[in-house]
């Protein structure tokens, strides 16, 4: 075998690793999503709500406990004093027309009567899709459309009417 | 004029294409892509993420998957769904708690190597956390069945994964 001379220079068969690598970008393509996700925190308990026992009790819980219930035609905001209804801003309702804005408004008020709370409690009717649970949490964390996110009722917990439990009764 | 014209090839003399740029262009997506994908981080395709104004990141933790046809704990199947995304009556029940996913996720919770949360400031923020990906069509009835068996399957804190509206940067995850 003949030796090579010194100015010959060895070329670097690349090919196998181009081949390797136009491979793996289209995979890697598909793999990713060009969107940001998020997470919306909340406690690991499912909060029971139960009538209130007595009037007294029931106003008691209107004064004191911030709270949404959502039904399939709004919301009922509670830790105004009275409850407040928040209709939807067309019939049926549906997750674009439920009004947000109202309820974020509502939670800003709620925030001046109670500025050191940072409780809310949200109980859904059983067939409100999740998406509505979720605008209602974003609706009640922050000040929409502030872009210091302005905290109003970070700690969201979650209610259901048959949730066993014994804890007090939390949702008018 | 014969002088401008390009010196004929030698019959039998392979053409050489200089791969060196090509082959700089393409490690350099190879390392974008590699370094912004992550598959532990994306959510399932079968499920429709509500949006939301959230910024906060989710952290990797045990996932507990919401489809509008099944329920999966760490990409695993542990029911199915029928009659409009509602859980049948044959899904076996202790009260409000799912018998199946209750042993499921404390299966995933048991198993050597899952996700444990980072260490964190406050006792509270210690407990085992469930990340929740749910289908937004999914009525609410669905995921509080499916929460409070997670909080007694001894879940304390939940991450709901949203796909975020705002603008700007992501924050760390917690």
């Amino acid at each position: 075998m003949r030796r090579k001379r010194l100015t010959e220079t060895a070329e670097l068969d690349i090919v196998p690793v181009m081949s390797l690598i136009v491979h793996l970008i289209p995979m890697l393509l598909l793999c990713v999503r060009f969107s940001m996700l998020a997470q919306v925190p909340t406690k690991g308990q499912i909060l029971p709500t139960r009538p209130a026992e007595s009037l007294g009790a029931y106003e008691g819980q209107q004064e004191k406990v911030v709270s949404v219930r959502v039904s399939s035609q709004g919301f009922v905001v509670g830790g105004l004093g009275d409850a407040e209804a928040i209709p939807c801003t067309a019939t049926p309702c549906t997750p674009a027309t439920y009004d947000y804005a109202s309820l974020n408004a509502a939670m800003v008020a709620a925030k001046q009567l109670h500025p050191t709370e940072s409780r809310v409690v949200i109980a859904p009717e059983h067939e409100i899709p999740y998406e509505v649970v979720i605008q209602v949490m974003s609706a009640t964390r922050e000040r929409l459309g502030d872009r210091r996110h302005a905290p109003l009722f970070p700690d969201a917990r979650l209610a259901s009417d048959d949730a066993p439990g014994s804890a007090p009764p939390d949702v008018p | 004029m014969s002088r401008d014209r390009p010196a004929r090839r030698r019959f039998g003399e392979t053409p050489t294409v200089m791969l060196t740029s090509m082959t700089d262009m393409f490690t350099l997506i190879l390392m974008f892509l590699l370094h912004f994908v992550d598959p532990s981080m994306s959510p399932d395709g079968q499920v429709a993420l509500p949006s939301s104004p959230a910024v906060d990141a989710p952290a990797v933790a045990i996932t507990l998957t919401i489809t509008p046809e099944q329920v999966l704990v760490g990409g695993i199947a542990v029911f199915s769904l029928a009659d409009g995304a509602h859980i049948p009556a044959a899904v076996e029940r202790d009260g409000k708690r799912l018998v199946q996913l209750s042993a499921a996720l404390e299966r995933a919770r048991a198993a050597p190597g899952s996700p444990t949360p980072a260490a964190s400031a406050t006792p509270d923020d210690d407990a085992p956390l469930l990340r929740v990906e749910c289908d937004k069509s999914v009525p609410y009835t669905v995921v509080a069945d499916a929460l409070y068996t997670a909080g007694q399957a001894g879940f304390g804190r939940f991450q709901l994964v949203v796909v975020s509206s705002a603008g700007g940067a992501p924050a760390e995850p917690q």
